[in-house]
This record gives C-alpha cells, structure tokens and sequence, in this order.
C-alpha cells in the first residue's frame, strides 16, 4: 500500500508527521515500510532519522540511475538500495536524492523505486509542489494521500484555492485523509478545527504539539520518541492516543483494521 | 471509560481533577445538568468545548444529551457524567463525593445505581473515612477552582489526598504506571 504525506503549505511537518506514521506502522502494526520522498534538495527525513550519507559506491544514486538507464536493474533489486532506519525493524528508507544526480534523473528513480518496492506499506513524504510533474505521479500512484495541515487561517485560505482549482476533487477521488500536525487544544478544539476547515471529522486525526518531536528530530533521533509514546510516559501522553488515532484513520481508509497495542 | 460522579455537593474540584487526568488519554466530553460548567464555555454557551473537553450543560438524560449534540459514546474516549438524578447505563466508576452527612435521597439513589461505589469525602466536617479518598476542601482547592473556570485552563488541583487517590484508582484502568497518572495530575499549564 501506497501513502502519499502532501500538505497546502510549506511547514507544516510533512515530513514529521510520514516519519511518526512511518514509525508507528512498522513499531505497532509490524508492516514493513519504507519511507521515501520527493525532492532532489531536501533531506530533512534522513537528518530527522540520523541517517548518515552513503559513502559505498556500488551503491551510489549515480549508479543506480546508470543501471536503470541500461535496463540492468529489476524490479526487485530496488530494496538492496534501501537503507535501515537505526533501532527500528521493519522499517526503512530508500534516499533519491543527491547533489551529483539531476532532478529529472531523481525523479525517474524516484518513480521506479515507488513502483517496485516490494514494502507493505511504502510512506512518501511529497515537498515538491503540487502542480510538479512529480507529485502528480506520486499522488497517481498512491493508494491514500494525507494532508497535513495545522490550526493556522491561512491553511483555510490554502483549502480553498485548491477546492477552487479542483485539486480537492482530484486528491478525494484517490482516498484523502488529514493529519492535524502542531494541534493545541488551547488554540481551539480539534472538532472546531475541522468544522471551520470544512472536513469530515471521521477523516481527520491530530498530532499534539509536542517540544520532544522538535527536539529528538533536532537531534537525529526521531525514532527514540516512540518507546516513551507506547510506554505512556507523562512528557509525551498525548501523542500516545493522537498516533492510535492517526493510525486508525490512515489503515481504516486503506481497508485494514488497527490492532494497538496494549500497554 | 464512562465514570458516574454522584452527590449533592459541589463536586466540581474531584470533576476538574477528572478532566486533567482523562484529557491526556484521549477525547473527553462532560456532560451534566450542573449550571457552573457553563462559565468554562465560551459566551455562556451550554455546549462547546474547554480545551478539547466537550462539555454540555443540560437536563436532558445522557441519551438525550448524546442526540442533542450530535455525538455517540464511541466518539468519545472518556466521558464524565455529573448527572444528579439519572444513571447512564455501562458506567465503568462511579465517584460518590461526599459533603457533610448524606442525606436519605442521596442514599437511596446510591442504592439504586449498586455495584461498587468509591467514595471521596471533602472533608468538611474533619471527619475521614475509610476506605474513602479524604480531601481537605482548604481555599487553595477553591481558589483553582475558580481559577480553571475564569482562565479556562485546567490547572493541577492542589490537594495530595485528591491526586494520589485518583491516580491510585484510574492508573490502572488507562494502562498507566500510577506515577505517570499522578505526574499529569499534578502538571502544570506549560504555555
């Protein structure tokens, strides 16, 4: 299954929010996932995850793209080029982006790589915009998309402009569901917010805000959040409840029941 | 987790206390026919939210209230029930608070909800109780009282005897380690 993290807007915690789904599918559900993204500049998602550049050449994107070029690759090969996520099984990543390779190039890559992953769930965190070339294929190919949005007004303004340029219409039609990411219940409360933006409730699931999140991804260390999440500890209870809910929303719009874990 | 909170005194220290720890663990709605609940809604609503607690102030019965906003019991993790004279069925708790000595109708409604019955006694009258959580209903309880309800914001009850019981009670029953009930118990407003 296919998930596709696309928001209105540029920081919204995208990329937070497919690496904390990422996370918990593989921790909880005991998917295999991986998790990609768009983009030839960006690596917050491996910095996130304190993964470290590759420094062995079989394995750089310049050759694997000169292989895909040849035809020399198959489908199935695609995985050796996947990355582990430290401290997490079941989870990993697969980077397509690099300095050396072209943006044409790391899309190619990036569409084959989606394409032939043989993960259960396969996560991509979309930072390009929504009207590139990319993200269309993305979205195109995925099985769900999720929408990260945030409390602030513009975020309406941003909903609207796509409901009036059919982009609504076009993501509803492949299964969209929201993620609330950086949710205060002292900004206003998460059914107000979704009434105000116009969504189904059922739909939408929230990610509290949380200095920890911020923190552990400073450091590299994004996966280290999701013991004390699932052991309830105090500093981070609230996330707890918002991940099963995210979970639950995501897996129940892709035909799966949830089964969390009882602590 | 649906919790009865029962008793002709004002129980609304035990309620807030209820609400900080229950709120951390999930969605959470208040439903009672309580008129002092309206001040933690804005522009004196009898719906709304404080935070993410959906609160309704009505006299309807629990399913009345249900239908009235539109909700049903599964759209909520928790809901607390301060509701005098109805008993909701499937009640996972019931809190009686104690004020001074219960009267006969008190009595006899306690009766008639049967099963077990925690009793916390706001001690008034200085007389504890075994068995019971005792709380000494000194003016910094009420004084967070009124503070929650001015400011909207649900400030950690000052009252050891309050958080240690409920934290000793519910701990269990939402899959947390006591310290770690009594640790949001006793948080403060972080902002």
């Amino acid at each position: 299954m296919r998930i596709a993290v696309i928001s209105p807007d540029r920081k919204q915690g995208g990329t937070t929010v497919s690496v904390l789904l990422a996370l918990a599918l593989a921790q909880t559900q005991n998917l295999t996932t991986c998790l990609t993204y768009t983009g030839n500049d960006s690596r917050t998602i491996t910095s996130f995850l304190g993964i470290k550049p590759q420094e062995d050449r079989t394995r750089s994107l310049t050759q694997v793209i000169k292989l895909l070029e040849a035809n020399a690759i198959s489908g199935n090969e695609i995985v050796d080029y996947c990355t582990k996520v430290p401290g997490v099984p079941n989870l990993q990543i697969i980077e397509t982006a690099a300095d050396s390779i072209t943006d044409e190039d790391n899309a190619k890559l990036l569409r084959f790589a989606i394409e032939n992953l043989s993960h259960q769930i396969v996560i991509t965190d979309v930072v390009t915009e929504i009207y590139d070339e990319i993200t269309g294929s993305v979205i195109d190919n995925s099985d769900l998309v999720v929408m990260v949005i945030s409390q602030s007004r513009d975020i309406a303004a941003r909903l609207k402009g796509w409901e009036t340029a059919g982009v609504m219409k076009y993501l509803n039609q492949k299964g969209l569901v929201f993620v609330c990411n950086q949710y205060d219940p002292y900004v206003e409360a998460f059914r107000d917010t979704t009434k105000r933006l116009n969504l189904r409730h059922r739909r939408c699931a929230k990610i509290s805000y949380n200095p920890f999140i911020k923190r552990t991804s400073n450091t590299g260390k994004l996966q280290t959040i999701l013991p004390p999440i699932m052991n309830k500890d105090p500093r981070v209870i609230e996330l707890h409840n918002d991940l099963k809910e995210c979970l639950t929303v995501v897996l129940a719009n892709l035909g799966r029941r949830t089964i969390w874990p009882q602590s | 987790m649906q919790i009865g909170v029962y008793g002709s005194t004002d129980k609304r220290p035990v309620v807030y206390a209820l609400l900080k720890l229950l709120q951390a663990t999930g969605d959470v709605a208040l439903f009672s026919n309580n008129r002092h609940y309206k001040r933690l809604l804005e522009h004196g609503q009898s719906q709304g939210h404080m935070a993410n607690v959906m609160i309704a102030v009505s006299d309807s019965s629990p399913d009345e209230i249900f239908e009235e906003i539109g909700y049903t019991t599964d759209d909520f993790e928790h809901v607390v029930f301060d509701i005098q004279d109805t008993i909701p069925g499937e009640l996972s708790l019931v809190l009686h608070v104690k004020g001074y000595a219960v009267d006969e109708e008190e009595r006899e409604f306690l009766e008639m909800i049967g099963g077990e019955v925690k009793a916390i006694k706001l001690l008034y009258d200085g007389k504890s109780e075994r068995e019971a959580i005792n709380v000494q209903p000194h003016s910094p309880l009420w004084r967070t009282v009124e503070q929650i309800e001015a400011l909207r914001v649900l400030a950690p009850l000052p009252s050891k005897e309050l958080n240690r019981g409920l934290a000793v009670l519910l701990a269990s029953q939402l899959g947390m380690k006591q310290k770690s009930a009594l640790t949001i118990l006793t948080r403060r407003w972080r902002r």
